[in-house]
């Protein structure tokens, strides 16, 4: 069968280009890259130290026999060497002493081996001792006087070592590439399972079922981790698909009310007005009711707007404090105008970060709201606190403000549906307003990072934002 | 050549010289690599290392140093010349030590 090569290279360039077998790959590189580099250290630290205390030995050795040579001359040297030879407990050291035409001279090598011709450069020579045949390494010196001496150690110990740190290592290698080649295996196996049961759920979705999560199964932390982001952006993207439903629902619901009356109005003043006055009156009712859908919209529009985060770039730290005052001091008239009463308890400061606008008008609607709802001489409160860090804010102390008013309050249905577009209680259906209102406080709160909840205060109803501080070093 | 064969008294026995016959030149040319012989391990570097104990102390030899000698003999004896040869050089340096005051 013929190899189409080409072929070949363009399968495997494709083969790699999966994660999976990256990573495998990546996982056995640097398993084996590793055991490498340890399996290294051990033979630097056994064959290559025995080599290199050899070399120191032998180098010590010549240089205390070049200093004998000059100081006692040739008999010097001749009698150092035999004595070398005789104290040789080791069994391992080699001599050769020739003259400069090569006789022979001193030592136990019988002949200056063929290799050695250049001074000063290690060798390794076979050596025949009388039982065995080892490799020796030897170094050629040459005397003052001219003769050559070589000094050498028969390296069979270390040679046997060697030999058994090779198989050793060598089997090492093996195993510990067996191990790189069954994890990267598992590691690929683990990634493509994870990565499979992300297709399938994505898939899923793609088609159109938005109740699909991933599973979370508490074995692995970081995978887990990934699966609770990916289905709280799942959740996100459900309910801001439904706040989209919901909101084209209501659109289509609560526009068409008033461009039918519009239509209405003009069609009627089209047909009945009797003089021109008649015809201006209903075609001012008509601007001022197009004029309340065009608010509508801007609304819808400015909503959209937060939620999208694109106002986020208008953060600023400011003092929260002042902002509120300002809002309060708008509202005291039309609050004492309704015989209403507003007790507030502040701090003197609390440093904020975000959009001042933004939060001031987030307050003004809860205002709006608590002044619509609230029977006469009632009480409208407004508490401001600080709450200490807590596990889950990061360090962060967070900022609760609570408007609380004594008017007919919430259902906890209703409570639940407040800040739903276009929504009104069933006892506000007659009050003027859009039911956009908390939908836009809902929104700021939520730029912030913060948490809007509503709660009955029997009576009335108590509305709390909480928000994170900025931390004092930011 | 017996001045380059000239030893200093109680000095160690060389091994022993090759023939005449047998003794090289530095070589001139490539040539694979020769196995060498190491001369030193004979029975007769044995029998000479065995003489330069007996002659080295006049008086007897303490009982281990002899005892050491004997043995280092009998081994090279026996044909175990590498473990005689070792035995011998450990008998010849305690003998050195007690020569030293």
């Amino acid at each position: 069968m013929k190899l189409n090569l080409p072929l070949f290279f363009h399968h495997l360039k494709g083969r790699l280009r999966s994660v999976g077998l990256q990573f495998a790959l990546a996982y056995g590189a640097l398993f084996i890259g590793s055991a490498l580099l340890f399996l290294s250290f051990v033979w630097w630290g056994t064959v290559g130290l025995i080599e290199r205390q050899t070399e120191r030995s032998i180098t010590a050795d010549a240089k205390v026999m070049l200093q004998t040579a000059k100081i006692k001359g040739h008999s010097g040297v001749v009698g150092l060497l035999n004595e070398r030879l005789e104290q040789d407990v080791d069994d391992n050291a080699l001599y050769l002493l020739v003259s400069p035409e090569g006789q022979w001279i001193a030592g136990n090598l019988l002949e200056w081996p063929q290799i050695i011709r250049k001074d000063g450069v290690w060798y390794s020579v076979p050596v025949k001792r009388v039982d065995l045949e080892n490799m020796a390494k030897v170094k050629a010196f040459t005397m003052p006087d001219g003769d050559r001496l070589l000094i050498g150690r028969d390296m069979s110990g270390h040679t046997l070592l060697s030999h058994m740190l090779t198989e050793m290592l060598l089997w090492t290698f093996l195993m510990v590439s067996l191990l790189a080649i069954g994890g990267g295996w598992l590691t690929r196996r683990m990634l493509r399972r994870i990565i499979a049961s992300i297709s399938r759920t994505t898939q899923a979705i793609t088609q159109g079922d938005m109740s699909r999560r991933l599973p979370v199964q508490g074995r692995d932390k970081e995978i887990d981790e990934v699966a609770h982001t990916i289905n709280e952006m799942l959740d996100r993207t459900a309910r801001l698909m439904d706040g989209v439903k919901q909101v084209s629902n209501s659109i289509a619901h609560d526009l068409r009310t008033p461009i039918t009356r519009a239509r209405t109005q003009l069609e009627d003043a089209s047909a009945n007005a009797e003089t021109a006055e008649e015809l201006r009156t209903a075609i001012d009712q008509t601007v001022r009711n197009l004029d309340h859908l065009t608010d509508v919209c801007a609304a819808l529009l400015r909503i959209a707007q937060i939620e999208a985060g694109a106002r986020r770039s208008a953060f600023a730290p400011f003092d929260f404090i002042i902002a509120l005052r300002d809002v309060i001091e708008l509202y005291e008239v039309a609050i004492e105008d309704q015989g209403l009463k507003l007790v507030h308890t502040l701090p003197e400061s609390m440093p904020c970060f975000g959009d001042r606008a933004m939060y001031q008008q987030a307050i003004a609607n809860l205002f709006d709201n608590a002044i619509k709802f609230s029977p006469p001489h009632a009480t409208i409160t407004i508490t401001l606190t600080t709450l200490p860090p807590r596990p889950n804010t990061n360090g962060h102390a967070t900022m609760r403000l609570t408007i609380q008013d004594e008017g007919p309050g919430m259902s906890q249905e209703d409570m639940e549906r407040a800040t739903e577009r276009f929504f009104r209680a069933e006892h506000a259906r007659h009050t003027p307003g859009s039911g956009l209102g908390l939908s836009l406080v809902q929104a700021i709160v939520q730029l912030h990072g913060g948490t809007l909840s509503l709660k009955a205060g029997n009576p009335g109803l108590v509305v709390t934002i909480e928000n994170p501080l900025p931390l004092k070093s930011e | 050549m017996s001045a380059v064969m000239e030893r200093t008294t109680n000095a160690t026995p060389p091994p022993t010289p090759p023939l005449a016959a047998s003794r090289r030149v530095l070589p001139h040319c490539d040539i694979p690599k020769k196995t060498v012989v190491i001369t030193s391990d004979s029975v007769k570097y044995c029998n000479a290392l065995i003489q330069t104990i007996d002659t080295h102390q006049n008086t007897a030899l303490p009982p281990i140093i002899q005892q050491m000698r004997d043995d280092g003999a009998d081994l090279c004896r026996k044909g175990m010349v590498r473990s005689g040869i070792v035995r011998l050089r450990r008998a010849l340096i305690a003998v050195k030590r007690t020569d030293t005051p």
